[in-house]
């Protein structure tokens, strides 16, 4: 297959590397790595590697949700060319797209900032889940624009990741307060709007995200606060979500009564394994989109989608 | 057919002079036509479940008989004379092919049109080479889309007289007289349903009944003014000026016959739904463009069009098109209009059939087989699908998701008059859906796999809409397909699909709606009023003794072949409380109690049957009047049918519409409608 060079070990180097790329980014980095390495005659053959590769990375790392975005974006570029010229023009152009793809993205979470940031404004309370680079790209760039304003950040179990998101808030200066989980509820009323990151958006305008996301939303609605979702361009997934279990990473022994013994059950060590770690929130729980395109309502997302993959 | 018995009456030529004599014998003439009527219905029915009733004796000469009734008595013993040499005429025709159909021209057009009226039922297949689209395609189409069972050919609905073309030629064939060409467009082989001309004034219609050429006349309401709509809704057969539609037909240009065919099969419903009409319109198009040759001194992009025009007039007052049939329509035209004007005649011929057969193809099959595969992959083991009334695309969806070894329920959901839902459960039945085979079969098993698979029942549950409320609780995606979508997201179909959607709503169920792109529509419609098709009124009423529609399986009882195919009656063992306890009431084993069940009923209904046979006359009248209070309704001035056959779901109760370019949200109509312009 991909001979000496294998894509999986590329992609964890890349991800190792830079601690702010994005999965669809290095996922776009090193199929463009691959392609570069290939020596393959046929268009057809050309495919089926780049095809065989990115079957190879969705199952080789635990999210592939916003990876496979990376993976169809330069699939469908590759169909796209591969109508046009012959094989060494095609991989040369389809190269060159790669790498740019990949120097463009650095950009998205700065168009993202800049796109969001008049949202934020004096003595605003901000209510933030988890944590998520694109959110803290766009309050940066609201404190270096002088702006006063206080967040909340949920701790989000398991991994905790809204203690780091604390920590770095604190670091620039913001007065940060981290929230149970199970506190979103109670601290609401106080709260002026609400962002969340994105894992992957999906077609039908809403988007996966780290599990707790859709419960938020769902305070956030009916308490009738402002939730605004924060997500590059490169995230749209082709996906389209009906439910909590029609997302790709959902597992039947997720939460499913297994029959434990009684006596051998660690609870704790449960919870984190048997525990889904992303959710479904549905476009009617967004208010808007900042994206790097522009700020768009839910459903500007899947015209983009269907403008991107229709043709 | 035990029917054909009931004998031509005799005194025909009485009956008209004691007409004249007296009332009571005019009386008595009208019960006979009932009893006609009546007859004429269960042929139709019988007809539905592909008996042959082609060359049956009896039909000729009361066909002749009735003809009389209209006509004069000179044209009863012309007529009366005529079915043997008709009967000798087709079959001629059927053997020797193509050549002989064209060539059999008669001298007299309505001698000529009721020599095809007999020729028709016998599927004689005439002219085939000239079809443009292959014929193992065509039946691919027809089974594919649940079409009736066989194509007809085109002689069918022409016999022999085929060569309706264009062009001076043509002109000693279509005659002026508009009552001779109503009478031509009857004599066609279908059987005449049940007959109501909307807006109709009641003195016409009590006429009309009279001496009817009978046909089914839905008339669409597209294009007419709100006020219009309404006044014709509410109340239907109001009298008034202008009211009345009838056909101009053309003194040069005659409506091809196959378009003939199609609009009549359309009118009486056996060929209904958006996709089965529009396939069926297209290859009626393509036949006509087939037989099409350019008049000397015209274009034929501008002489096909108009020529064509002329032909969907006629299919659009048979039945008002369905929005895929309209934007087929608006297709083609587009088509033939971008054809270069120096193109030989057959050189166009050939181009346009094969773009209509590849319109065909890319929008219609190809897509809906892109939908069911696209659509497989959202159902899931253990899934509970509930559907409304019958579509191909659904059933299509459904049979791929069981191909692909997913075991689920489905529920179909049904309502009157139609009950279209019946002829899907039976279809799931054959493809394999059934609570019972599954069972059985993994306990007879018992071993390896069969354990986890057990709690997985794939059958089919049959059920009335009125049902819906507590049957949505057990459903965990709802799947619905639409006739069409509006820019602004609002979905059109079968009456009845709103409630579904509604009720999935209300209690958090995904709503998955199937919909081919070619039905998008950059109009924007916002309620089911203003632009809607009316059913025939007495479709509304129960009508003993003729079902609704044709029953499942092999009882004759409706209700009965639905307890047969639902799954949670079978079910002793489900899980839903609700449904088990029924079946405890029973005490005997199940095969024994269907099997001597089936006897029994058997028994019953040939009985029944024979009791009917002695005093159907009296006994259908009595059963009538009492049975429905509505039956009295055309004499009733307070009384008004609405039967409204489509509806509008508003497009927050969409979750998904699963399209051929893949799953889009309803908000994302207009760019789909947008892109796609620029596609093709």
């Amino acid at each position: 297959m991909a001979g000496a060079f294998d894509i999986v070990e590329h992609y964890n180097s890349l991800i190792k590397e830079d601690a702010s790329i994005s999965a669809p980014v290095a996922a776009v980095g090193s199929l463009v790595k691959l392609i570069e390495k290939q020596n393959a005659t046929t268009m057809l053959e050309f495919m089926m590697i780049a095809r065989q590769a990115c079957d190879r990375l969705k199952k080789a790392t635990d999210n592939s949700i916003s990876l496979s975005a990376g993976c169809d974006v330069f699939l469908k570029q590759m169909s796209r060319l591969a109508h046009a010229q012959s094989v060494e023009e095609c991989r040369k152009a389809l190269i060159k797209a790669g790498t740019d793809f990949v120097q463009g993205a650095g950009r998205c979470r700065d168009i993202v900032a800049e796109f969001g940031s008049p949202f934020v404004r004096d003595e605003q309370t901000i209510l933030i889940h988890s944590y998520s680079r694109v959110i803290m790209g766009l309050l940066g760039r609201a404190v270096t624009q002088n702006k006063r304003f206080r967040v909340y950040i949920t701790e989000s179990r398991p991994d905790q990741s809204g203690l780091r998101a604390a920590a770095e808030l604190q670091r620039l200066g913001v007065p940060c307060e981290v929230i149970l989980d199970a506190a979103v509820g109670y601290i609401m009323e106080k709260v002026d709007m609400v962002l969340v990151g994105a894992e992957g958006v999906v077609e039908s305008g809403g988007l996966i995200n780290k599990i707790g996301t859709y419960q938020l939303a769902i305070i956030a609605k009916a308490a009738k606060k402002p939730l605004y979702a924060l997500a590059e361009s490169f995230k749209f997934v082709r996906l389209y979500p009906l439910s909590q279990y029609d997302l790709p990473t959902h597992r039947s022994d997720l939460l499913s009564f297994k029959e434990k013994r009684a006596d051998e059950t660690d609870w704790q060590a449960e919870l984190s394994r048997s525990n889904p770690m992303l959710d479904y929130t549905p476009p009617g729980f967004i208010t808007l989109m900042f994206t790097d395109l522009g700020v768009m309502t839910p459903s500007g997302v899947s015209d983009e989608l269907i403008k991107f993959y229709l043709d | 057919m035990s029917d054909s018995k009931a004998m031509p009456p005799p005194e025909s030529a009485a009956g008209q002079a004691a007409d004249t004599a007296a009332a009571a014998a005019a009386a008595k003439e009208k019960a006979k036509k009932e009893k006609e009527e009546r007859r004429r219905l269960k042929e139709m029915e019988l007809k539905m479940r592909n008996i042959a009733v082609g060359d049956q004796p009896a039909k000729k000469t009361t066909k002749a008989e009735r003809r009389a009734i209209q006509e004069q008595q000179r044209a009863v013993k012309q007529e009366t004379g005529h079915p043997g040499a008709a009967a000798t005429g087709t079959s001629g025709a059927a053997t020797t092919g193509g050549g002989g159909a064209r060539d059999g021209r008669e001298p007299r057009p309505e001698a000529g049109r009721q020599h095809a009226g007999a020729a028709g039922a016998r599927h004689a297949r005439v002219n085939v080479d000239k079809y443009t689209v292959p014929e193992d395609r065509r039946m691919y189409l027809y089974e594919h889309l649940s079409l009736p069972d066989h194509p007809p050919s085109s002689a069918q609905a022409q016999g022999a007289g085929r060569c309706l073309g264009t062009g001076p030629t043509t002109a000693e064939h279509s005659t002026g007289d508009p009552s001779a060409f109503a009478a031509g467009i009857t004599n066609a082989a279908f059987p005449p349903g049940p007959q109501v001309v909307v807006g109709m004034a009641r003195d016409d219609y009590v006429a009309a009944e009279a001496n009817t050429p009978r046909t089914v006349r839905v008339l669409g309401t597209a294009g007419k003014p709100v006020e219009a709509v309404l006044r014709d809704a509410v109340s239907p057969f109001a009298s008034g000026p202008g009211q009345r539609k009838f056909l101009k037909p053309s003194a040069t240009i005659a409506v091809h016959p196959r378009i003939k065919e199609v609009g009549l099969r359309m009118a009486t419903m056996e060929i209904s739904g958006s996709n089965a009409r529009t396939v069926a319109m297209l290859l009626a198009f393509a036949d006509v463009i087939a037989d099409y040759s350019t008049p000397p001194r015209a274009v034929l992009t501008q002489h096909l069009t108009s020529y064509l025009s002329l032909q969907i007039d006629f299919l659009v007052f048979q039945r008002d098109r369905c929005i895929g049939m309209a934007n087929a329509i608006r297709w083609l035209k587009a088509e033939i209009i971008r054809m270069p004007n120096d193109l030989k005649d057959d050189e166009a011929k050939r181009q346009l059939a094969e773009k209509i057969d590849g319109y065909i193809k890319e929008r219609i099959t190809a897509a809906g087989d892109i939908i069911a595969e696209a659509g497989a992959q959202k159902i899931q083991d253990g899934d509970v699908v509930l559907t409304y009334g019958a579509s191909s695309t659904v059933q299509n969806l459904l049979v791929a998701a069981r191909r692909r070894g997913r075991r689920f329920q489905v529920i179909v959901v049904d309502s009157r008059p139609v009950n279209e839902g019946r002829r899907l459960v039976r279809k799931l039945v054959e493809a394999g859906f059934s609570s019972q085979q599954s069972r059985s079969s993994s306990g007879e098993d018992g071993g390896a796999g069969g354990a986890d698979r057990t709690e997985l029942s794939d059958g089919v549950t049959y059920a009335p809409i009125t049902a819906l409320s507590s049957l949505m609780r057990d459903a965990s995606k709802v799947l619905l397909s639409a006739e069409a979508f509006f820019a602004n997201g609002t979905m059109l179909s079968r009456v009845g699909t709103a409630m579904v959607a509604l009720a999935a709503h209300s209690c958090h169920v995904p709503v998955i709606v199937t919909c081919e792109t070619y039905k998008f529509n950059e109009r924007v419609q916002l309620d089911a009023v203003v632009n809607n098709e009316l059913g025939v009124p007495d479709a509304l009423m129960y009508k003993t003794g003729i079902p609704d529609a044709e029953p499942v399986g092999p009882q004759s009882d409706p209700a009965l072949s639905a307890m047969e195919y639902s799954a949670y009656a079978r079910d002793k063992y489900s899980p839903h409380p609700r449904w088990n306890n029924r079946n405890a009431l029973r005490s005997e084993t199940p095969a024994e109690s269907t099997a001597a069940g089936k006897k029994a009923k058997a028994v019953k209904a040939a009985k029944a049957a024979a009791a009917a046979e002695l005093s159907r006359e009296a006994a259908a009248v009595a059963k009538l009047s009492s049975a429905c209070p509505l039956n009295d309704w055309r004499t009733s001035r307070q009384l008004r049918l609405l039967n409204l056959t489509q509806d509008v779901t508003p497009p927050e109760f969409v979750s998904v519409i699963i399209t051929e370019v893949g799953m889009v949200p309803t908000t994302s109509i207009p760019v789909v409608l947008r892109e796609y312009k620029n596609q093709i």
